[in-house]
């Protein structure tokens, strides 16, 4: 766990010292398009997916996406996207309750 | 497009169950597979995939306890593989699409645009005679054997193309101007009076007038002589093209009849349909007996052309319906019989004066006798009364 977090943060470094984007370095990258759709890239599988809310495992920690009618409109091994009325997205680390505060 | 796709490729519907359905997801994720329409419930899982997708994930599923039922399947290979069992129905349809194929290279349709005073049928008529029938093969049409050979025998086109398109032939045809009468000046000519009046305006621009403004002329009368005394009296006298306009007072009496009764359907509400299938100019009747419902009826046809894919197809449906009424008797309105014949008499004038005329008085008069009225206009016009006719021999005659 501690060589992957260590891989992770070398490749952030090695992203930004090259000026890249920082998805290169495996980081998701969430576009929403006002509050109906949400297309999740580098994602890493569905941790749950309820009407409610859809947790996505991705590098670094969970996503989570709040709102009503959430629903799977596609996904692939990278990509996902979600439609619905979504009423917020969250980032949180494994093992703690807190969120990192509301993306949007 | 997306639902297009899904029905050519075919789709199955799939419900999982034994592994949590995020897993399942997961797993389509990873082996790249489609899927939509995902609906959870509880720890079942419902989704649709393409039917190769369906069959990945059912055999990557088993070896990961992940129990997978197919709910539906769905689309065009699923389709034909039923379709396989039931040979008649696929060889029917191809059958029938072979002679589709087959019959647009047939005439079932011809179109004739252009024609005005020459009849459409009279066209046809001389088409068919060249091979342009309904049935005829659109292969053999030679555009220029047709052209050369309508335009001798119908004199009054100048131009006829036939485009096939289909099974359509569109006609188009294009009539000769008829050539003007050319003036000869040279021709000793007369001008007479065409209708009896008193002459009100007399403009003579060649000729020696008999008459001048005021004089009282009866029909068929010379009013210019081609006979003309040369200017100086010297020449002699010579023989010219006489011409004139001459204005003139004309008076008219004329009289219209009508009944003052209307025969009125009642529909007796007793209607009779017939149906017949015309296939390739041959009527096939849909029904036993002929004959319509009474011995008054009104008769509607519809006919509506079988078109596929645009393709005119050489079948047509016939519905005929008779509608039985009993003609009856009933009292017109005077008035409103009286208006109309002094519209009739009233415009049947106009069109006889033409455009250089006037109607400068006119008065009815109306009496009834029998069931019939009759109405009488009486009219004082102005119009143009010159004509000319060719200078007949004593009128040649010099001294």
């Amino acid at each position: 766990m501690e060589e992957r977090k260590r891989y992770g943060d070398l490749l952030l470094r090695a992203a930004q010292a090259a000026d890249l984007p920082l998805q290169a370095a495996d980081l998701p990258l969430i576009t929403l398009t006002g509050r109906r759709r949400a297309l999740i890239e580098n994602h890493k599988g569905l941790e749950a997916l309820e009407p409610d809310g859809v947790l996505i495992r991705c590098r670094g920690g969970l996503i989570r996406v709040r709102g009503s009618g959430l629903k799977l409109a596609a996904m692939t091994d990278t990509e996902l996207l979600l439609t619905g009325e979504i009423a917020g997205v969250d980032l949180e680390t494994p093992g703690k309750e807190d969120a990192h505060g509301p993306a949007s | 497009m997306g639902r297009l796709l899904e029905r050519i490729r075919g789709s199955v519907r799939v419900r999982t169950s034994g592994a949590a359905p995020e897993t399942v997801l997961n797993l389509c994720a990873a082996l790249g597979l489609d899927f939509w329409d995902v609906r959870k419930d509880g720890t079942e899982l419902e989704l649709t995939l393409y039917r190769n997708g369906a069959a990945r994930l059912l055999e990557a599923g088993a070896g990961r306890g992940i129990e997978a039922q197919t709910v539906r399947r769905r689309g065009l290979p699923f389709l034909l593989r039923r379709l396989r069992q039931r040979w008649a129905l696929p060889a029917a349809m191809a059958l029938f699409l072979g002679a589709v194929w087959v019959s647009s290279f047939f005439i079932w349709e011809i179109r004739v645009s252009g024609n005005e005073t020459v009849k459409t049928a009279v066209i046809l008529d001389a088409l068919r005679d060249l091979g342009v029938h309904i049935g005829a093969c659109r292969l053999t049409i030679s555009q220029e054997r047709i052209s050369n050979e309508v335009l001798q025998q119908i004199p009054e086109l100048c131009w006829i193309t036939v485009n096939t398109g289909g099974s359509r032939a569109e006609v188009l045809v294009r009539e000769r101007v008829p050539r003007p009468e050319v003036l000869d000046r040279d021709a000793p000519v007369t001008v007479y009076a065409e209708k009896t009046g008193l002459i009100e305006k007399m403009t003579v621009l060649n000729g020696d007038p008999l008459h001048r403004a005021g004089d009282l002329v009866l029909a068929g009368e010379p009013l210019v002589r081609s006979r003309m005394e040369s200017g100086s009296g010297t020449g002699g006298p010579r023989l010219v093209h006489a011409m004139a306009e001459v204005y003139a007072r004309t008076w008219y009496e004329r009289s219209a009849a009508a009944p003052l009764f209307v025969l009125e359907k009642r529909y007796t509400g007793r209607t009779e349909t017939k149906t017949a299938l015309v296939l390739a100019g041959n009527r096939l009747n849909l029904y036993f007996h002929g004959g319509n419902p009474g011995a008054y009826c009104d008769k509607i046809t519809e006919q509506k052309k079988l078109i596929l894919f645009g393709a005119v197809l050489p079948l047509t449906l016939v519905r005929e319906t008779a509608l039985e009424y009993v003609p009856e008797q009933v009292p017109a309105d005077a008035e409103a019989v009286r208006a109309e014949l002094e519209a009739r008499l009233l415009a049947e004038l106009e069109s006889e004066l033409g455009v250089a005329g006037e109607i400068c008085r006119a008065s009815f008069s109306a009496q009834t006798e029998n069931g019939m009225m009759t109405v009488t206009l009486r009219a004082e016009c102005r119009e143009r009364i010159d004509a000319e006719r060719p200078a007949t021999a004593e009128e040649q005659r010099l001294p």
